[in-house]
């Protein structure tokens, strides 16, 4: 391939959705999943610092129309977000939407002017944007990027594709193969992505199959080797080039950006017909007749880059690596994937109560950039604890796993490790608190003990409550001495207020919504 | 035919660090159980013939002696008088087998194998040195007895050039575990095959990373525990390594237990001889050195005193180059071989004591020992084996081969892709085709597949021409594979094996005949009733799956037996007839099939079959004029089959047939006019 000069300048849109699988804490309504604290911040943050760190600057939110108030005052508000360049933010689509479907949109269409990252709002990644840009553009191929779950293999139930569910579609699943040149793939550490589905639908189509699992013989002949990973799963970071947006604006057929856009494309690799019968070749060809004829000869697949970023949580993905071979991509260019196995660099998106709070948990960890300085990490907080004044004396408080935020008061008696603790919060005389996370203007009553809890905003826990692994909705009130054990506190009411809990498949939300987590 | 030689080839470089525990054995498949080397291996085992001037077994031994293998059992059907002699410390056991199974099977029985071996094919040539997958095997083992066997892999691209074109092996692997989950095989030519790998699901879901890979050279080297021949003889019914036994195992994890791991080597060489393409690259490879230190600068061989030379040129001492010729690079030429004036040689291996005339023209050909070539030749891109000799002005085209012995006179051009061979398949020697080689010449042109009942020669000469190297059409080999194995009476194993499968029916269909005839005389015999010897057919029927003509074939050889039985106790002809086949009538209406049709092919068949059977028995025509009868009363044969039946050339294609069938004409003829009697009748009804 040619080299081409890299298109400059990348926009950014990101899909703010309504949180389903976070849903005792948006059910309410008063706070969308993106507003959503974690380790203290709003999740958001974490997308649009990782946009700012990566240099991307045209950063467009697309949120349903019932959220689009309060982000948009959040974005003037929040301490954290104030501090970040301020987003364009648009509502779009309704809760009924699949994300392609979403991007379809003319509001959203209009907004697409030239390549562009596709992002849910929930991811929090440590790998630079910056190495992934510069692996699409020195591939000019599309990217994708998986990391390997840990532990739990749930399977995704929901039905909506969702882009996080990264899992295998009947036979195919991410693959990754390595690219065309040798040393680019080992720099990047780049596949080729050939398959891709959720798990849900890999386990219909092998019952549909009677058990078995069938692998095309196109798909062996096209690439020699082939990896099949199911546990990992889909970031839902996406680098798409421009003629991505005319062919969601044409392809109607497509639901779900993860499951659809990706699965096809990357399908029509390898199996004949398909590239066509999606009208990629002929949006390529329309595409490079407006480009300079020297960037078009070679091939179309300069056009074709995407970088996705997949992590895999609780879904299985599967993946397959194959040596791409060139001639293959001439009609459809190659989907590239980042398939990150090591724990590290930590890429999660957050869409689980689990999830939250163990990556708030995770953060918490981290040294404080008044300890260590800044370097260290772009998500450490200034102080780990904010306002000491507001810990009494006789208490314990392990600094170097706990986040407590400002204004945070803790009396004394109170013992608290692993937790995180929201602005306001109130921890009352012998109170213990192990691996929670409480979130702003909560207030833990005397001498309860909560183990891997999430205490909503603005909820009370009443005295001697004995709370292990439950979330509290916000502004709820848990009776005194209750016990409990992996319950929801939910206020009934909250499902009813303007319908939204039932939302399911909000047009923005096209992250992975586990409820059955 | 079948014969198995056991050795005890100890090759006394064993690497004391690998006998911790027990000797390692190995067993060596000298015979392939396939014939893609034909018409060369009609004289010569396979592993015999030469690769770059050594024969292809001595590279195996040498990688087995690498490996620190101390006893080698070694396997050979073919003629193995030449094995014996070359290897005479190897002692023979006569054995049937037909198959690698049957030889798997046969070793199990013999208690020969006591602890690891390595199971290799008698035509890998291969440097790898195979510690680190024995090293591996061994901790795996110990770690868990059920990992009973691991299989050495080389990693290369899609396509490579001695990989077989026609057939694909696809591994699924877990690569965390480096354990082998299932194993298909993509048959590029067969017609009806899935467009699907079809994986267990349970393998999907059990396992959160899986490698399906196409790229692997199976190059069958596997080390295996002796629980792996356990497993090969409680299936009696494997018979491939791979395609059967490799399959069948996996798919029976769940039964069995037993694990098959791999072990994949980027670096290092091996590969098969599996053909001719594969001959002429591996070929290739060894002189340029891909192999080493298996070249022939090694000197494998006692007596072999090769030397590189400058541009991969090998050469022996003793060689005769005349002053203008011109020897270029990749050469190899073997001791006491002359070559003549004004002679180019190119990428080419000559044997020993070979003579080449005066400007001829060498390319790409492989001159085995004792060949002499005549003036002006001109050879590209063939075989030519030991003691051929070739005439002036002959030329020889790309993919030609020459067999053992065979002598082409002057001026002749032989066509690419022509098999020439002095040798028949029952060994003896055949007339010599003056079209083919030339008024003096010795040798006919061998057709693959011509002494079979199989009916697709001309797949098969074109499958001929198209195994040799350097056609791009090579992939035809398995066509050519098929056909011989069929030869053989292999089975059906080694390809679409059309001719195998149509063999088995007639085993089957013997089978059938006998089993069904005997039992169901049996059953007249005692008087069953009709029910149960019905039901009895019935089932006989399904388990050969035999055709209603066998049926009734099997029911007409009975029915007469005990007919003549009854005679000869003293029964009228009438008598018998009548008491057999009302009793039975059900029997016999349940395998006509006609009744409503025009044409009566079940109804003539069984006349015909009766015709057939009786004569050869005392009174056939009264029998059969009793049985023509007694069939129109019980209704079982109507008016028109007699019609048909008389009229059929079969009928009276003998003498015996139409003595057979001269008393049934006066019951044809009353049926006819009674016929015409009745047509009449209803003419006068219609009137």
């Amino acid at each position: 391939m040619p080299p081409v000069p890299p298109s400059t300048g990348f926009q950014a849109i990101v899909l703010c959705g309504p949180g389903v699988s976070l849903n005792t804490f948006t059910s309410s309504g008063n706070i969308p999943k993106c507003l959503l604290p974690v380790a203290n911040r709003p999740m958001i943050f974490y997308m649009l610092d990782w946009l700012r760190r990566s240099g991307i600057h045209d950063v467009t939110l697309i949120t349903p129309p019932s959220a689009l108030a309060s982000i948009r005052a959040a974005l003037q508000q929040n301490p954290y977000l104030t501090a970040l360049p301020t987003p364009t933010v648009i509502a779009a689509g309704n809760s009924e939407m699949g994300t392609a479907e979403l991007l379809r949109q003319p509001e959203v269409q209009s907004q697409i002017k030239t390549d562009f990252l596709l992002l849910p709002c929930d991811l929090v990644c440590e790998i630079p944007g910056e190495s992934l840009l510069e692996a699409w553009m020195v591939s000019r191929s599309t990217i994708r990027e998986v990391r390997n779950a840990r532990g739990s293999s749930t399977t995704n139930g929901d039905a909506g594709g969702r882009g996080a569910t990264a899992p295998l579609e009947q036979d195919e699943a991410p693959a990754v193969s390595h690219q065309v040149d040798g040393p680019l793939a080992l720099r990047y550490g780049l596949s080729k992505l050939v398959m891709s589905a959720p798990m849900s639908t890999i386990r219909e189509q092998i019952e549909a199959d009677k058990g078995s699992f069938l692998v095309r013989h196109s798909l062996m002949e096209a690439n020699a080797r082939v990896k099949l990973l199911t546990t990992f799963r889909d970031a839902h970071l996406y680098v798409f080039p421009y003629w991505v947006k005319d062919l969601l604006a044409k392809e109607e057929r497509f639901d779900s950006i993860s499951e659809d856009l990706v699965g096809y494309w990357a399908k029509a690799g390898w199996q004949k017909g398909l590239g066509e019968k999606l009208g990629i070749d002929k949006i390529l060809h329309q595409e490079s007749s407006k480009l300079d004829s020297s960037k078009l000869d070679e091939s179309a697949s300069l056009d074709g880059e995407s970088l996705e970023d997949e992590i895999d949580l609780q879904d299985m993905s599967t993946t397959k690596a194959g040596p791409g071979t060139n001639s293959q991509s001439t009609e459809v260019p190659p989907i590239l994937a980042y398939v990150q196995k090591s724990a590290a660099p930590y890429v999660r998106r957050v869409d689980s109560s689990a999830v939250l709070l163990s990556t708030s948990l995770r953060l918490a960890k981290l040294e404080s950039i008044e300890d260590v300085g800044r370097q260290h990490s772009p998500f450490a907080h200034n102080q780990k604890v904010a306002n000491p004044d507001g810990v009494a004396q006789r208490c314990t408080v392990t600094a170097s796993d706990c986040l407590l935020d400002q204004n945070v008061t803790v009396e004394q008696f109170a013992v608290i490790k692993e937790t995180v603790i929201g602005a306001n919060a109130h921890i009352s005389s012998g109170a213990r608190l192990t691996r929670c996370v409480v979130m702003d203007g909560a207030v833990i009553g005397p001498r309860s003990t909560l183990t891997g809890c999430i205490i909503g905003r603005n909820a009370r826990v009443g005295r001697e409550c004995q709370l292990a692994h439950c979330e509290v909705q916000d502004g709820l009130l848990v009776e005194d001495e209750t016990e409990a054990k992996n319950e929801k506190f939910m206020a009934f009411e909250g499902l009813d207020q303007d319908g939204e809990g039932e939302n399911w498949k909000d047009g923005g939300s096209e992250d992975n919504e586990d409820d059955n987590f | 035919m079948g014969a198995k030689q056991k050795g005890g080839g100890a090759k006394p470089k064993s690497n004391a660090t690998e006998e911790v525990e027990e000797t390692l054995q190995a067993v060596v498949l000298a015979d392939t159980f396939e014939a893609r080397f034909e018409p060369f291996t009609l004289d010569k085992p396979r592993c015999l013939l030469p690769l770059a001037n050594t024969p292809i077994i001595e590279y195996t031994l040498e990688f087995l002696a690498n490996a620190g293998v101390e006893d080698v059992f070694s396997l050979c059907r073919s003629p193995l008088r030449p094995v014996g002699e070359i290897y005479q410390q190897l002692t023979f056991l006569k054995s049937n087998s037909t198959s690698v199974g049957d030889v798997m099977r046969d070793l199990d029985g013999k208690h020969l194998i006591t602890g690891d071996f390595i199971v290799v094919s008698g035509d890998v040539i291969s440097n790898l040195p195979i510690e680190a997958a024995l090293t591996k095997h061994r901790s795996r083992r110990a770690a868990d007895k059920n990992a009973i066997m691991t299989m050495v892999l080389r990693e290369a691209g899609r396509n490579h050039r001695t990989k077989s074109s026609s057939v694909s092996p696809v591994f699924v692997i877990d690569p965390t575990k480096d354990r082998c989950l299932h194993y298909e095989e993509i048959d590029h030519h067969s017609a009806e095959r899935p467009a699907r790998l079809n994986i267990d699901a349970e393998i999907i879901l059990t396992h959160p990373e899986l490698d399906i890979r196409q790229d692997l050279i199976d190059c069958s080297i596997d080390i295996c525990t002796p629980d792996v021949l356990s497993l090969w003889s409680d299936s009696f019914d494997y018979q491939s390594p791979r395609k059967h036994y490799l399959f069948g195992v996996l798919k029976d994890y769940e039964l069995n237990g037993k694990t098959i791991h791999t072990h994949i080597i980027k670096e290092d060489y091996a590969a098969r001889v599996r053909n001719l393409k594969a001959y002429d690259a591996i070929t290739k490879d060894i002189i340029s050195r891909w192999t080493y230190p298996l070249c022939p600068d090694t000197n494998l061989l006692p007596g072999h005193t090769f030397d590189l030379r400058k541009g991969s040129l090998y050469q022996e001492k003793g060689v005769t180059l005349a002053r203008s010729c011109v020897v270029g690079r990749r050469t190899v030429i073997g001791k006491g071989t002359s070559i003549g004036d004004r002679t180019t040689v190119h990428n080419t291996v000559l044997g020993r004591n070979c003579k080449i005339g005066k400007n001829v023209k060498l390319d790409g050909a492989y001159v085995w020992d004792n060949v002499v070539i005549g003036e002006n030749a001109d050879i590209r891109g063939a075989i030519i084996a030991d003691d051929v000799v070739l005439g002036k002005n002959c030329t020889v085209e790309a993919g030609a081969l020459l067999s053992f012995g065979v002598r082409i006179a002057d001026n002749v051009k032989v066509e690419s892709g022509k098999r020439i061979t002095k040798s028949r398949r029952d060994g003896g020697v055949a007339p010599s085709d003056p079209e083919v080689v030339g008024a003096e010449g010795l040798g006919h042109e061998y057709i693959q597949g011509a002494d079979d009942e199989d009916e697709d020669e001309d797949d098969i000469s074109v499958a001929s021409s198209g195994l040799v190297y350097r056609l791009p059409d090579l992939s035809l080999s398995s066509a050519s594979i098929s056909t011989l194995s069929s030869e053989i009476s292999e089975g059906s194993w080694a390809g679409s094996g059309r001719s195998s499968f149509s063999e088995g029916e007639d085993e089957g269909q013997d089978s059938f005949h006998n089993d069904a005839s005997a039992s169901l005389y049996d059953s007249l015999r005692d008087g069953v009733s009709a029910d149960v010897v019905q039901l009895e057919l019935v089932s006989l029927r399904m388990t050969a799956n035999a055709s209603d003509v066998q049926v009734r074939r099997a029911i007409v050889a009975s029915f007469m037996k005990h007919i003549q039985q009854l005679m000869d106790g003293g029964k009228g002809a009438s008598n018998a007839v009548h008491e057999v086949f009302s009793r039975y009538r059900e029997v016999i209406d349940r395998t006509l099939f006609d009744r409503n049709k025009d044409e009566k092919k079940d109804q003539v068949d069984l006349l015909l079959q009766l015709q057939q059977d009786l004569v050869h028995r005392t009174k056939g025509d009264t029998i059969l004029l009793f049985i023509a009868k007694e069939l129109y009363e019980l209704e079982l044969v109507d008016e028109e089959a007699y019609e048909q039946w008389w009229d059929s050339e079969a009928s009276s294609s003998t003498e015996e047939m139409r003595t057979v069938r001269s008393q049934a004409q006066q019951f044809v003829d009353w049926l006819a006019n009674a016929e015409e009697e009745s047509s009449e009748e209803e003419d006068s009804d219609d009137e």
